[in-house]
């Protein structure tokens, strides 16, 4: 009998104890009254008691630049931090997930061209602390990209955009032309034996837009912020396109062969004397032990193209329960002396106007190239509209490569299949 | 019959009452206690069932650094259908107390012998064991399949979507049919979904007929009388299923690219470069024999165990009959063969069907083609539907084309599956 | 007469066996050479797997060094090790108590249990990963092995299930009737006398079970979340997934380093799927 009792209630207790914890888990407490805050407009802004950070950036050098600032924030203000690498494509899509459940990052790095989307779904927080220095320190571009509806949501850690490669094997100086190149390419060029004179990811809107842009072409109006207004079929875009086909004579004959991977290998054995690139190409060229060279993009008809510059955002996220002390450290990160340590470790320019002039950035032949061309670089738009772009006018750009449509008729129909995924989403 | 039907009103105002009424102790302490925690858990399922009505009322709000996360619509839906399979499991297990309270009292009242304590677990064992054997399988389809499911097609009933229907920031309503209206209007993302559905059915039947021929070929050889060393054959054969996929079709993409070794050595040979991945029938072609190839070999183990498991004394029956080979594989070997493995065929078309993996690492949907809509010509349903999800946030849309999807895939599967001989004839065997 | 005949016959035979060895060397290089692609390009230095010719031009182990130096890799490869040993031991015990059950029992549901299962299995998996997710979020099995093997264990069954169901068939329903009389109960009759019977197909669960993991991306992104959690297939497919992460040739290493394991086991096994199951026929 006692056995029998003792199997029951253990049964029962298993049940009872499994049912209830696993139904407590499911049941929301009271909704948490906010605790009221003392007042903060009055004095410096302090690290809540007992914070503690949790920051997402890509692996790699970013990464080590985090650790590294993690450890001097420690110091200065005793609130831990701690680093996972999550890449910055991935953030975003990461946090709408872990947010909610509780596990997601404090701070967390992602492209600004992302911020419209980080703000209508609600996962960052304006910044509260470091506004005022971001208007009047920062480049204008990185300005435009952390702002979104006239607040400024994020603190800018680096700009990039992308630059003319060269291999010094084959080519002595960069070309400051296109007809130079073109002119270079037509005794280089040998398509069956895979030699060309240019080579980049011909059907990639982000590489395209340069030569979209480069004589009047935009993709959205007033700065990147109207969406009613796409100027990606206009007269000066479709000028601009037909520039960039003209170098089908000397580079890939058809789109769909270009690859990231193709580029490099080609590149690197000398067989594409030239290609279009980022600075996060630097390492694994030089790891391959390749001669080469970086320079502005060269001018077409006299014009100079105008690349897309990304810049790289740091966010607080808005499920954050250490809000104060998050935005601290991304106000910590984005100082003069944190970014100049950023930039020793990842050579990635800093998007503050002083530090520009500091001679080792200046004069540093692995960033001038970049910086040079930055002058010409439009920013990408950051509104939410931007998604419905990339793979119309990325598909209007290989067919108009590939010559199965005019440069008018392939972007008409981007224009159109983009109009008609804004209504379908309204 | 005072007995029964006290039993009856017992167990209906209190879990286990009835039990005690029969001074079944251990049993009544039993439903008791179950009827405790659903009391405890009555005001949370209940909350949570409006929850699941309403999708919230407050959305985020931002004053300074005081963010108040209002009410997260998605996560409201979940726990609202959670609450609804609670409730249900306790109303089974409330009507299953009051069923057995009132077997106990009849039999009492017959005076039957009743089992009590070990011998009534004995019993109930016995009785019960195909469902206590099917318990964690069940349970497991429930939440880790059927449920997932259930969420994504209530989704397709709310405005879910980028821009201004997202939470926390922005509460999710129901619309109704809304989505599927939308989506009848949508005239010309009805061309892409048409042209990606007739791909998307011969991409499944292809890939699943030359995985399984594949493997039927690889395995009739590799078992062939007269040929050696045939775990050495099979080992190679085998080779393409231990590498792992996602880098063998990212090896075959940059072979057969226009810049490739493939086509390196054509035109060092003075050949034409081949357009593989680049002319839209060719890619296609290309996709699904490069999928034959990393498919076949699972087949081929799969069709080496069964061919073995078919009696020796059929064909000794066959030669002496004077049947020749290719009659002998047409009337024994296929049919059986097919009657063994229909289920997997089956379930294999499905899973082509759906097989993401080896688009994505092959194609990525490419070549483009611009008259389709956020698709290239290599899509399938399943890539185009990811690239809408992920890209464009459009989850209510998104909800409504797997709907049709899971609809038109799921009926092609039953019909054809209920037809076949292994589920009809599945009792004679 | 008879003499002629037989060296007819031989030489036929001669000249089919010859036949058929060719087609076997020709398949063997097809499917060698991509893998032998593979290979070559773990040795190769720089980070590109693209080269425009096929044999690289200078060989090099430092892939292997750095896999076991500075990358994660052991840890990952523990990590998977770990989930497709346990996912393969539940997945085997529930999915043959399963099929066992709906191949030897009758009972109200049964058909609609089996086609439901069958039904499910076609919805596109990841389309309802978020509520996976949010699931295991609430059982707090974020981030942990256990969530993923569950999910694994989980969704392997229906599939499974009807494979082994259909092997079940197989096996005579005298055999276990005759148990049953001599008192024999469900499970004895289960473990004693299907189970052996059924090896073959139950290998064959079990190294699929096992190689799963080792596969796949897709769930572990999602459900695992720290970096030392991660397992292989994660792990080294971000070497080459991001922008700037071109690491083809590391990547290739890590690859030929989870194929090895699969291959070797798959060597082993392979009698045991192939010629059990003859003798499974023979003993019914």
């Amino acid at each position: 009998m006692n056995k029998k009792i003792l199997l029951a209630s253990l049964l029962s207790g298993l049940i009872l104890s499994s049912v209830s914890a696993e139904a407590g888990l499911f049941f929301k407490k009271k909704k948490e009254e906010p605790k009221k805050q003392e007042a903060s407009t009055t004095g410096e802004i302090m690290p809540e008691a007992g914070a503690e950070l949790r920051v997402w950036e890509s692996d790699g050098p970013e990464g080590e630049f985090l650790e590294l600032a993690g450890k001097k924030f420690e110091e200065k203000y005793g609130v831990k931090v701690q680093y996972e690498p999550v890449g910055m494509t991935d953030s975003i899509g990461r946090l709408s997930q872990d947010g909610p459940a509780g596990i997601g990052a404090d701070v967390f790095v992602f492209p600004h061209d992302r911020l419209g989307e980080a703000v209508s779904s609600g996962l960052v927080m304006e910044n509260l602390v470091s506004a005022d220095r971001i208007s009047s320190d920062f480049m204008d571009a990185a300005k435009i990209a952390s702002t979104f509806e006239g607040k400024i949501m994020a603190w800018p850690l680096s700009i990039e955009t992308y630059a003319l490669f060269y291999n010094k094997d084959v080519l002595d100086s960069a070309p400051a032309t296109f007809e130079e190149l073109i002119d270079f390419g037509k005794s280089f060029t040998d398509k069956n034996n895979n030699d060309f004179g240019i080579f980049w990811e011909v059907g990639n809107a982000y590489y395209g837009h340069a030569f979209l842009a480069m004589d009047g072409g935009y993709i959205f109006g007033s700065n990147g912020t109207d969406a009613s207004d796409i100027g990606i079929n206009n007269e000066g875009a479709v000028r601009g396109i037909q520039n960039m086909i003209k170098l089908k004579e000397i580079s890939v004959e058809k789109s769909g062969d270009v690859s990231y991977a193709a580029m490099m290998g080609l590149f690197q054995e000398g067989k594409a004397a030239t290609i279009i690139n980022g600075p996060w190409a630097i390492k694994d060229l030089k790891n391959a032990g390749t001669n080469f060279g970086i320079a502005p993009l060269p001018t077409f008809d006299g014009k100079h193209l105008r690349s897309f510059s990304g810049v790289r955002l740091m966010g607080v996220s808005s499920y954050s329960k250490y809000p104060k002390a998050a935005q601290l450290f991304a106000k910590f990160v984005t100082s003069d002396e944190m970014l100049l340590e950023r930039y020793k470790l990842t050579k990635q320019i800093p998007p503050v106007k002083t530090l520009l002039n500091a001679p080792e950035i200046a004069n540093d032949p692995e960033v001038l190239p970049f910086l040079q061309q930055a002058q010409y670089a439009v920013p990408m738009p950051a509104i939410p509209e931007m998604r419905y772009m990339w793979s119309p006018v990325g598909a209007a750009l290989s067919e108009a490569w590939d010559g199965k449509a005019t440069v008018k008729e392939a972007l008409d129909t981007a224009v159109k299949t983009m109009k008609e995924a804004m209504n379908a989403a309204k | 019959m005072k007995r029964k039907q006290l039993t009856t009103i017992f167990s209906i105002v209190v879990m286990g009452g009835g039990h005690f009424v029969n001074k079944f102790f251990l049993k009544g302490l039993f439903f008791f206690f179950i009827g405790l925690t659903f009391i405890y858990n009555l005001p949370g399922i209940l909350q949570n069932t409006a929850g699941l009505i309403s999708l919230g009322d407050t959305p985020q709000t931002v004053k300074g650094f005081d963010i108040i996360q209002g009410d997260h619509s998605i996560l409201m839906m979940f726990d609202g259908v959670i609450s609804v399979i609670l409730f249900i499991f306790y109303a089974l297990v409330y009507f299953y107390s009051i069923k057995d309270a009132r077997r106990i009292a009849e039999q009492i009242e017959k005076g039957e012998t009743i089992l009590r304590g070990k011998d009534y677990l004995i019993h109930f064992y016995e009785e019960n064991f195909p469902k206590i054997m099917l318990t964690p399988a069940i349970l497991g389809t429930i939440f880790f399949t059927a449920l997932p499911i259930l969420i994504t097609i209530m989704i397709a009933f709310t405005n879910y979507s980028a821009p201004n229907h997202l939470p926390p920031k922005s509460l999710v309503d129901w619309v109704g049919f809304q989505n599927f209206i939308n989506i009848i209007k949508l005239k010309s993302w009805a061309g892409t979904f048409g042209r990606l559905a007739g791909w998307t059915v011969i991409w499944a039947v292809a890939t699943t007929f030359l995985n399984y021929a594949g493997g039927l070929v690889l395995a009739l050889l590799t078992a062939k009388k007269g040929i050696k060393f045939k775990g050495f054959w099979r080992s190679i054969f085998v080779l393409p299923y231990a590498v792992p996929a996602f880098i063998s079709l990212l090896v075959f993409r940059l072979m057969f690219s226009g810049v490739g070794p493939v086509n390196n050595m054509l035109a060092s040979f003075g050949l034409e470069k081949i357009p593989f991945f680049t002319d839209p029938l060719l890619a296609k072609i290309m996709v699904i024999l490069i999928n034959t190839w990393a498919g076949a070999p699972y087949f081929m183990i799969l069709i080496s165990g069964s061919l073995t498991n078919i009696s020796s004394s059929l064909y000794e029956a066959a030669e002496i009959d004077g049947a020749t080979r290719y009659e002998q594989f047409r009337h024994i070997t296929l049919p059986l063969l097919l009657f063994q493995t229909a289920p997997v065929l089956i379930l294999s078309f499905a899973y082509n069907f759906n097989n993401f993996g080896a688009i994505y690492l092959l194609t990525d949907g490419n070549p483009v083609n611009s008259s389709l809509k956020y698709a290239g010509e290599t899509d399938i349903l399943v890539t185009w539907l990811y690239k809408l999800t992920l890209d464009h946030q459009q989850y209510g849309m998104a909800g409504v084309i797997s709907i049709i999807l899971f609809a038109f895939i799921a009926s092609i599967s039953l019909y054809n599956f209920t037809r076949s001989k292994s589920f009809k004839e599945e009792d004679m065997i | 007469m008879a003499n002629t005949t037989k060296v007819q016959r031989k030489l036929l035979r001669f000249i089919e066996n010859t036949i058929v060895y060719g087609i076997l060397i020709l398949i063997a290089i097809i499917v060698i050479l991509p893998v032998v692609w593979i290979v070559l390009s773990s040795f190769q230095q720089g980070t590109s797997l693209y080269s425009s010719t096929f044999i690289p031009k200078k060989l090099t182990l430092v892939h292997y060094k750095e896999l076991f130096t500075k990358t994660d890799f052991p840890i990952w490869y523990m990590n998977t090790l770990k989930i497709a040993f346990f996912n393969m031991i539940i997945g085997v015990i529930v999915t043959t108590l399963t099929a066992y059950t709906f191949s030897r029992y009758r009972f109200r549901g049964r058909k609609e249990m089996m086609i439901g299962m069958l039904i499910l299995q076609m919805f596109p998996s990841f389309l309802s990963m978020t509520a996976i997710f949010v699931l295991l979020t609430k059982l707090q099995l974020v981030d942990s092995h256990w969530g993923l093997i569950i999910v694994y264990a989980a969704g392997q069954i229906p599939y499974n299930a009807w494979l082994v169901k259909g092997y079940f068939e197989g096996i005579p329903k005298s055999l276990d009737e005759a148990a049953r009389v001599d008192g024999a109960g469900h499970l004895t009759i289960f473990w004693k006398i299907i189970m052996p019977l059924a090896r073959p197909i139950l290998v064959l669960i079990a190294l699929t079970n096992f190689t799963g993991p080792w596969f796949d991306f897709i769930f572990p992104k999602l459900i695992l979340r720290s970096r030392f959690k991660k397992t292989l297939a994660v792990g080294i497919f971000e070497w080459v997934q991001g922008r700037a992460d071109n690491n083809f040739t590391l990547f290739a290493a890590g690859s030929l380093l989870v194929a090895i394991p699969i291959l070797i086991l798959f060597v082993f096994l392979q009698k045991n799927i192939v010629e059990g199951l003859s003798q499974g026929a023979t003993k019914g």
